[in-house]
């Protein structure tokens, strides 16, 4: 039998929770950051934020900086966000506000590596392998850093082509209000727009040279 | 080696470090990195903790990850842009406190990924990854990301014609540099070979090996050896 609790939400199901301000849904992640100002304030909410995983038995992955704390929800029984991030994740706004730190959600990103390929079975293996990586437990097209530090790296189908072109590139998911910015910034960059066919899922770019971008969202993807 | 104190700002050498022995350590790209295995997340709290005094005693800070079977420390001394004493001191201190605590390191597997793009000319393409990736251009015109988020990517400037390695069969711009510890790159490159991959070049072993996957895709497995 399985608790409520235990099952995965989907991006929709997360954005219609209430006190979720501060977070922001990634894939299979629920991720914010927040603004410590020095290294004494992010130490003290560790603190704080250990005591609460403690208590409900759920724990955060978190990233301390000099000036930020970066927290990544996941319940990683089930890969996915369940009740359980949910109601960790109230508990760390609720104590960051107490210690008058605020969050900055828009900041969160996540890069991934894609790589075109006729057969992801063939070259998943070296892939896994020169990265030092692990299998999504999920996807079968993807390998990616389990300790949540290195981009993730997917292998996007290809048809057979010849001569075969340019296999890389580059997905950089943020949250839906960053990506109209983002794509506005990089375009006055020198880059241009090759699709918005798909956006807000996601917007093809490519740079001055030809190499092409994603910026993508959760957004439609449900 | 003389008893004067070392100055605080001299960015430190491989063979430096290497000599320093803090056997919990390794350079891996430009940064000094520890896996701290803790086995439970409140022993990692109780590291990080002491880890965060020392830091602010010491007034120098390490990135620390913290997750429930293991903490990451990262070091390095940003006003120089690299390795310096300052580091190998709190280095030495946060082993001394894993050993406290009963957490053991493990140096396997520490990676650091560097894409790099080759491009004729790079200087048209820094503010737009930059722009892409929520960062900022440094002073060698390269997008950095403040935030950690974003891996550091580098542009490799001409055409891949120019380089020494046989001719591809297609057209690859983007690379992956794996930066690992020095005593990882020999076995990182046996594994590769085990999981179907190829050496291209070892000319410049140990400094760095070419490997390609099965469709003929290069990255390179990159060390601190040989590098001066």
């Amino acid at each position: 039998m399985t608790r409520v609790s235990d099952d995965p939400l989907t991006y929709t199901q997360v954005a219609a929770e209430e006190g979720l301000g501060d977070w922001r849904m990634m894939f299979q992640t629920l991720e914010t950051r927040f603004d410590t100002g020095d290294f004494a304030t992010g130490l003290a909410l560790v603190a704080r934020i250990g005591e609460a995983a403690e208590e409900l038995g759920h724990h955060p992955e978190l990233d301390l900086r000099f000036s930020t704390l970066h927290v990544r929800l996941i319940s990683r029984d089930v890969f996915g966000v369940t009740r359980r991030d949910l109601d960790l994740a109230r508990r760390i706004s609720a104590l960051a506000a107490e210690a008058g730190v605020t969050a900055d959600p828009g900041a969160v990103e996540i890069v991934e590596l894609a790589l075109d390929t006729t057969d992801h079975a063939e070259v998943k293996p070296f892939w896994r392998t020169v990265l030092g990586y692990d299998d999504h437990p999920l996807h079968d097209r993807e390998v990616r850093d389990l300790t949540g530090i290195g981009p993730a790296m997917w292998f996007q189908h290809t048809d057979p082509h010849a001569p075969p072109v340019q296999r890389f590139h580059l997905d950089v998911r943020v949250p839906p209000e960053v990506a109209g910015p983002r794509i506005e910034a990089a375009l006055a960059a020198g880059g241009t727009l090759v699709s918005d066919e798909h956006a807000p899922a996601f917007t093809v770019l490519a740079d001055a040279q030809g190499n092409k971008a994603c910026i993508t969202t959760g957004l439609g993807r449900d | 080696m003389s008893d004067a104190t070392p100055d605080p700002k001299a960015r430190l050498t491989h063979d430096d470090i290497l000599a320093a022995g803090l056997d919990d350590w390794r350079k891996v790209l430009n940064r000094l990195k520890a896996r701290f295995r803790t086995g439970d997340f409140a022993t990692g709290v109780a590291l990080v903790d002491r880890i965060g005094a020392a830091a602010d005693e010491a007034n120098h800070h390490p990135d620390v990850q913290l997750t429930y079977p293991e903490v990451i420390v990262t070091l390095s001394s940003h006003d120089v842009g690299g390795i310096t004493s300052r580091d190998l001191d709190l280095a030495r201190r946060i082993s001394g406190f894993a050993a406290e605590l009963g957490a053991h390191a493990d140096t396997s597997g520490l990676t650091q990924l560097e894409p790099g793009l080759d491009s004729p000319a790079p200087q048209h393409l820094g503010a737009f990854y930059a722009a892409l990736l929520g960062g900022e251009v440094n002073d060698q015109g390269e997008p950095v990301d403040p935030s950690g988020q974003a891996p550091g990517l580098w542009f490799q400037k001409g055409e891949r014609g120019e380089s020494d390695l046989p001719a591809q069969d297609h057209e690859q711009r983007w690379h992956f540099d794996v930066w690992v510890p020095h005593d990882e790159g020999e076995r990182r490159l046996q594994a590769v070979l085990d999981a179907g991959g190829r050496l291209v070049s070892d000319a410049e072993a140990p400094s760095f090996w070419v490997v390609e996957d099965a469709d003929g895709n290069r990255s390179c497995i990159c060390t601190p050896l040989d590098r001066g």
